[in-house]
């Protein structure tokens, strides 16, 4: 019987039982001291939408597209939500009429353009705001605290005494959390948000999407929503240049030199590109805190001898 | 869908199913990537060979209806496209008298297997939780028991037993789609 309900186990969980690892190995002359346990530099997120501007799929064509990445078993993850949700549903309602009986008002921040600033919300929330982002925050701080975001941020939320949850609305997706350190940019690309988790972890709740209803965020991983699309997915953050902006510490480490173009053009602002073939694989490693442009761009200069021109519109890394 | 098996996929993709075609993206981008890493260690050249693969893929799924494996057909293809960017960055670099990126083809011919299997074993090990691929760095890689383990980390044994049983867990959920192509 135990041994029955151990392969009833292990088949709910997908867990195949005729998998040796060590099998496998020994099959192929490997061992393990010949593995690499580091994470690839590979973005599979960067890497697609590269592909579909090669493949010019514009329309992007992902439509409905629930989730892509292959491991997540979702009929798993849904089913106990489904359970939860609809056995939920009258202590929610009773508690969101209670909630909409006390109208909540709110105050909005905008930042200029160029500037940035800190707000710290409470003991528990701190919400740093880069240039051209607004917030809206609840003038009274309830159970459940909901916070509307348009552009970029980084946020803080502390482990409250209270234990209460903080809710993030952007773009449609809303973020929950009671501990945790993200960023949220949503206008990454046109009609793009990314996400990313520093530290702890977020729920995302998604909406538009058919079934995905849910999505855990943990830290060291980042996500790409495209609305228009109901396109989602989830990758590992591979380098923390996405708060250099807040952080103002740049860090390349054997990176592509086109992809430190991509980099210093979102953080300056200013389109750069390397047009030199040979150049454009080269690996760039530096760390700069607080950098001028001319100074991350002479280190360049004195690293590959190359020169950097302007065309009006970009600078060009020849 | 995630976890639909290849052939289905590829019978999608011949028909032009384009969601069929990302979720193959996804499904093969970070063993691919591996690959073509371990080849050329540039990550630049990695990335350009599995995007290439895969526009390769799409561009001729008209032609792939009779094909049995696409697993062994995108490493096959991510190879030779490696082959492929490392001559032209050589041939490149060889006009400004630097340094090629070494590299032996043929050699490496006899091996690809082996280093197929060892892609995906690595794109498995990346997926772990961080702890567990902690431990089982560890144990397997460093070959330490549950006791070192457990002193060195300063947590129970019980704890280091309990995070292998999940590292080996998640290896396998990994790999059951690739078990055709861990095979020899």
């Amino acid at each position: 019987m135990r041994k029955l309900i151990k392969i009833i186990k292990r088949k709910k969980q997908n867990v195949p039982h005729n998998f040796n690892l060590d099998e496998i190995m020994n099959e192929h002359s490997l061992d393990f001291a010949s593995l690499s346990f580091e994470k690839s530099r590979g973005d599979a997120l960067k890497s697609f939408r590269e592909l579909n501007q090669k493949l010019n799929r514009e329309d992007i064509s992902l439509r409905n597209i629930r989730n892509v990445l292959p491991h997540v078993n979702f009929k798993q993850i849904l089913k106990p939500v489904y359970t939860i949700v609809a056995t939920s549903i009258l202590l929610l309602t009773t508690i969101f009429l209670f909630d909409l009986s006390e109208e909540t008002e709110y105050t909005q921040i905008s930042v200029d353009t160029g500037e940035r600033i800190t707000l710290h919300i409470n003991n528990d929330v701190s919400v740093w705001l880069n240039s051209g982002s607004t917030i809206k925050i609840p003038l009274e701080i309830k159970r459940k605290a909901v916070f509307y975001l348009d552009g970029e941020a980084f946020i803080q939320v502390k482990k409250s005494t209270k234990r209460k949850d903080y809710r993030f609305v952007s773009k449609g997706l809303e973020f929950t959390t009671c501990e945790s350190e993200f960023h949220i940019n949503s206008e990454y690309k046109p009609g793009e948000l990314i996400a990313h988790v520093s530290k702890g972890e977020v729920d995302v709740n998604i909406p538009i999407l058919e079934k995905t209803q849910k999505m855990n965020i943990k830290q060291g991983e980042k996500i790409s929503f495209v609305p228009m699309a109901g396109f989602m997915a989830k990758d590992f953050i591979y380098d923390n240049n996405y708060i250099a902006w807040k952080t103002r510490r740049l860090e390349f480490n054997n990176q592509a030199l086109t992809d430190v173009a991509i980099v210093l053009s979102d953080y300056y602002g200013i389109e750069i590109m390397v047009k030199n073939d040979s150049l454009k694989y080269e690996g760039f490693s530096a760390i700069f805190i607080n950098p001028t442009l001319d100074q991350v761009l002479n280190n360049i200069m004195a690293n590959y001898k190359c020169n950097v021109t302007g065309d009006g519109n970009k600078l060009i890394i020849n | 869908m995630s976890n639909t098996p290849d052939n289905i996929l590829l019978k999608k993709i011949v028909e032009g199913n384009k969601t069929a075609f990302d979720n193959l993206f996804f499904k093969y981008y970070k063993p691919l990537y591996r690959f073509a890493y371990n080849f050329c260690h540039s990550s630049a050249i990695a990335e350009e060979s599995v995007q290439n693969t895969f526009i390769k893929i799409w561009k001729n799924k008209n032609n792939l209806g009779n094909c049995e494996e696409i697993g062994k057909i995108l490493f096959t293809y991510t190879r030779n496209e490696v082959i492929d960017e490392i001559r032209k960055y050589n041939t490149r670099r060889k006009y400004e008298g630097s340094a090629d990126i070494e590299f032996f083809a043929e050699e490496r011919e006899e091996i690809n297997d082996k280093e197929r299997v060892k892609a995906i074993i690595e794109s498995a090990i990346e997926y772990l939780p961080q702890k567990a691929r902690e431990i089982f760095r560890m144990a397997k890689k460093e070959g330490l028991t549950l006791n070192e383990i457990a002193d060195y980390l300063k947590i129970s044994p019980k704890t280091v037993e309990n995070q292998l049983t999940i590292a080996h867990k998640k290896m396998r959920q990994y790999l059951e789609p690739y078990k055709n192509l861990l095979k020899n």
